[in-house]
């Protein structure tokens, strides 16, 4: 009888449980909207200022979980989910470690509905169990996928070695027995926390008209979130990680790079990113092409509050070759091109930075992430090629790249290799499990 | 966004005005011009398209078309391949060979777009097709058909062309096959190249940024381009397979099996093409949807065990309903995609669910439109289609006016009879 009591109680409980104070008045801490002449296609985006791993310890998948649950939930009418899909959008959701992004991709004549009831959604949200189981089955399936994708394998353990303490230490998604142990008061309190209203940045671009989105996100405010950035501290000294994956054999090296506030050194890392990295044109991926033609090569310069990281990643092939091609390569970069060479390499980095802002999603994104980060005026898509991006990649000099090179790769950097993960052998009763990786 | 349509010999004389340097090179008489451009795209783009096909290829030379566009992105243009000079300028060129056309999409940032298209233009004056170069772009073209080999899907939709499309050589294979490529000559090319890559036929698409560059690129170009029409298409006496229970299947090394099934289409200028999108989208997307695991956010492509494609390049157009098996029983998914046909032609949908579908196949045509070559590749194929100038506003407009009659009738005469191609793994994987 108590236990049918019990489960009554929490029944009602889980039915809704609004958080928020429900105030008419409420806006972002900051919105920006772009009205646009293409398609009429617009992106919707609410960002918030939060760890991935929760605000008071490090419950790893805890923002992904708690943003899932109030997409799910039936909050101020049809869940958010359900109600993007019905007008023929598409909802992603993705946390970072130091910020979370709601993203609707939805035909423009619905951008105003869709900006109100997210931003409702998130600001006043009411949970229900419906929401949060739906949401706890969703992160498995994410985490799976994660489990099989070798770039996401590689970031973890490379984020886990670079830094000893703060989010960018945590992966987003959990482990299986990681999501096990989010409970529903976990989501409650950070969502609570997380997102509020004076926390959100709101993003709207492809609009044709700016003023019903702003009077939907109730004004046009400039100001910072709410909660201070996140801090995560690098180790001097990074643990050499080698273990074993699903995804097969893969190779990555993370350092810590400029933060946010030092724009021209990090405009310096975007630059030596494209001029290592891009895909076709990238030196270091031609250098790995020319030892393995499997190997796949990817990674980019993340602009973060502080500090920014640059990754490689080699995926395919994990061997010493590969590994020289790489060590040897970055080695170049702190020398100074040629003045025709980096010429041509500026171009390149332009072209490469504007062609992967030509959808309003990327735009959103990029003035978004930025934005969360504390400097929304230096978001490359910020202010054409008059604004502040573009006039400090213009005024990059082969000196300073090399100096900017030389500062940074310096540092020990932190260095993952994964093979792949042997054929499970019969278990036999009693024996201890298997060790999964170690560090060096 | 700017939408029009212009055929270049009808409008040299108010061009004179604002673009003297037209009426000084009169662009050739046939060329195509579309503008959908939009003023805050960051960089700009030009789709050209060139009547140098599947369907002009001579049957002993499948592959022929690709190794000549791969030739030509592979010409030395002062002393620097082109597709690299154009990297090296700030730029990028990409092509695909489709059944009617081979098609060329250039970007650049605004302020060197002018330049990009200016080495393009030089490698079309001067193509290298010695023997040297059109072994390098076969050994690509058979490389390109050993990917592809490899891709379930790829392969069962090649399958389903090749009898769909049997009137015309458009049913040959993309890449072509080790056989076909081993004989083409450097003479074939520089005829190909000769015969096809004229005027009569070809359109431009203006994208993205309207830089200055754009409209002088546009000439450039055009400039190369004869005053002639292409080669016939050639044609063969076998009749497209359109009917019922037909399946073709074929293993391949894939990790899982494949199923797509092949429908007749309407197409983009044709009455009933805006129910056939929306049938599309509800029958490939949403039963996908329905069918994927259980996400909170909307299930990608790779998440989903069934999508759809409508195929707006093939003349006659079709629609493919894909199962990958990886993501589930890929029976189920048939079985799931024939219950929701079984339904839709039963009776009218309720005014209710026809709202949901529009808003669904609404979203998607816009989303098919996002990055700036597809929307130039779209508004190319519509033109050519006789969709019109204005083609996506009038489309959008068409599926608001879908009634649940009209898209009963379209389910009925278009999704009850298809073609079934499975692409089965090899033995010995799973």
């Amino acid at each position: 009888m108590t236990h049918r009591l019990a489960a009554a109680f929490l029944a009602l409980a889980f039915v809704a449980v609004p958080l928020g104070a429900g105030a008419a008045t409420l806006h972002p801490a900051r919105a920006i909207v772009e009205t646009g002449d293409g398609p009429p296609l617009a992106a919707v985006e609410l960002w918030f200022r939060a760890p991935s791993s929760g605000f008071a310890g490090p419950l790893v998948g805890l923002a992904q979980l708690a943003a899932e649950s109030v997409a799910a939930s039936q909050g101020h009418g049809e869940p958010l989910a359900a109600l993007v899909q019905d007008r023929g959008g598409r909802l992603a959701i993705a946390t970072f470690s130091d910020s979370v992004q709601v993203s609707a991709l939805v035909p423009a004549s619905s951008a105003v509905e869709i900006a109100r009831a997210a931003f409702e959604d998130y600001t006043r949200p009411a949970l229900t169990e419906d929401g949060f189981k739906h949401a706890r089955a969703s992160v498995a399936v994410e985490a799976a996928e994660a489990q099989a994708d070798p770039d996401a394998q590689l970031r973890a353990r490379l984020f886990g070695s670079l830094f000893s303490g703060g989010p960018d230490r945590f992966a987003s998604l959990p482990t299986v027995a990681q999501l096990g142990a989010l409970d529903y008061g976990d989501v409650v309190a950070f969502a609570k926390r997380a997102f509020r209203a004076e926390n959100a940045v709101a993003v709207v671009v492809g609009v044709h008209d700016a003023a019903p989105v702003l009077e939907a996100l109730g004004g046009s405010a400039k100001g910072e979130p709410a909660e201070p950035p996140a801090v995560s501290t690098p180790t001097s000294s990074p643990a050499r990680i080698h273990g074993d994956s699903i995804a097969g054999p893969a190779l990555g090296l993370a350092y810590a790079g400029p933060p946010i506030a030092d724009r021209r050194a990090a405009t310096a890392m975007d630059f030596l990113s494209d001029y290592l990295l891009a895909r076709k044109t990238g030196t270091l991926v031609r250098a790995v092409a020319g030892v393995s033609p499997s190997a796949s090569v990817g990674g980019q310069f993340i602009t973060l509050n502080d500090p920014g990281i640059l990754l490689v990643e080699v995926t395919g092939d994990a061997s010493d070759a590969v590994r020289n091609a790489v060590e040897s390569t970055l080695r170049t970069a702190e020398q100074p091109l040629d003045p025709k060479a980096f010429e041509i390499a500026q171009r390149q980095y332009v072209y490469h930075l504007l062609h992967d802002l030509q959808t309003v999603q990327a735009q959103a994104d990029n003035l978004g992430w930025y934005a969360v980060e504390g400097a929304p005026s230096y978001a490359p898509f910020a202010g054409g090629e008059q604004g502040e991006y573009m006039t400090l990649a213009r005024g990059l000099t082969p000196a300073y790249v090399a100096e900017v090179a030389r500062r940074y790769f310096a540092a020990t950097p932190a260095v993952t290799t994964l093979v792949p993960m042997p054929p499970a052998p019969p278990k036999a009763p009693g024996s201890a499990p298997q060790q999964e990786e170690k560090a060096k | 966004m700017k939408r029009f349509a212009r055929i270049v010999a009808g409008c040299l004389a108010s061009l004179a005005l604002a673009a003297p340097a037209w009426a000084q090179s009169p662009a050739p008489a046939g060329v195509g011009v579309i503008d959908v451009s939009s003023s805050n795209a960051p960089v700009t783009g030009m789709q050209l398209f060139v009547p140098a096909g599947l369907d002009r290829q001579p049957r002993d030379r499948s592959g022929l078309a690709a190794v000549v566009a791969q030739a030509l992105v592979r010409t030395p243009v002062h002393g620097v391949p082109l597709a690299d000079a154009i990297a090296q300028a700030g730029g990028s060129v990409t092509y695909a060979v489709d059944g009617q056309e081979t098609h060329f999409y250039l970007e650049a940032t605004p302020s060197h777009f002018a330049e990009v298209a200016s080495l393009f233009a030089s490698a079309l004056a001067q193509p290298a097709f010695d023997r040297a170069s059109i072994s390098s772009a076969a050994a690509h073209a058979a490389d390109r058909a050993a990917q592809n080999n490899g891709d379930g899907l790829t392969v069962g939709v090649a399958m389903f062309r090749s009898v769909y499309l049997a009137r015309t050589n458009a049913r040959l294979s993309t890449w072509g096959n080790a056989a076909t490529l081993a004989q083409i000559t450097p003479l074939d090319a520089a005829d190909f190249f000769r015969a096809n890559y004229v005027a009569r036929g070809a359109i431009i698409v203006g994208v993205g940024n309207p830089s200055p560059g754009l409209r002088e690129g546009e000439q450039a170009i055009t400039r190369e381009l004869p005053d002639r029409r292409p080669s016939p298409v050639v044609v063969s006496r076998q009749l497209p397979v359109k009917a019922r229970s037909r399946e073709l299947i074929t293993h391949r090394d894939v990790p899982a099996p494949w199923v797509v099934l092949g429908y007749d289409a309407p197409s983009p200028g044709a009455p009933d093409f805006a129910a056939a999108l929306v049938l599309e989208s509800l029958i490939g997307q949403a039963v996908g949807r329905g069918l994927a695991p259980p996400l909170v956010a909307t299930p990608s492509e790779g998440e989903r065990p069934v999508g759809s494609i409508y195929l707006f390049d093939t003349v006659p157009s079709a629609v493919v309903i894909y199962a990958n098996g990886a993501g589930g029983d890929p029976t189920l998914a048939v079985r799931t995609v024939a219950t929701v046909v079984q339904t839709l032609t039963a009776s009218p949908l309720s005014e209710a669910d026809l709202s949901l579908a529009k808003a669904q196949a609404t979203g998607d045509f816009l989303m098919q439109q996002a990055a700036l070559s597809d929307r130039s590749w779209l508004a190319g194929n519509f033109a050519r289609e006789g969709a019109g100038d204005d083609y996506s506003s009038k489309v959008l407009t068409a599926i608001a006016a879908v009634s649940p009659v009209r898209l009963r009738a379209a389910a009925k005469r278009y999704f009850s009879h298809y073609v079934t191609s499975i692409v089965l793994p090899r033995e010995g994987r799973s």
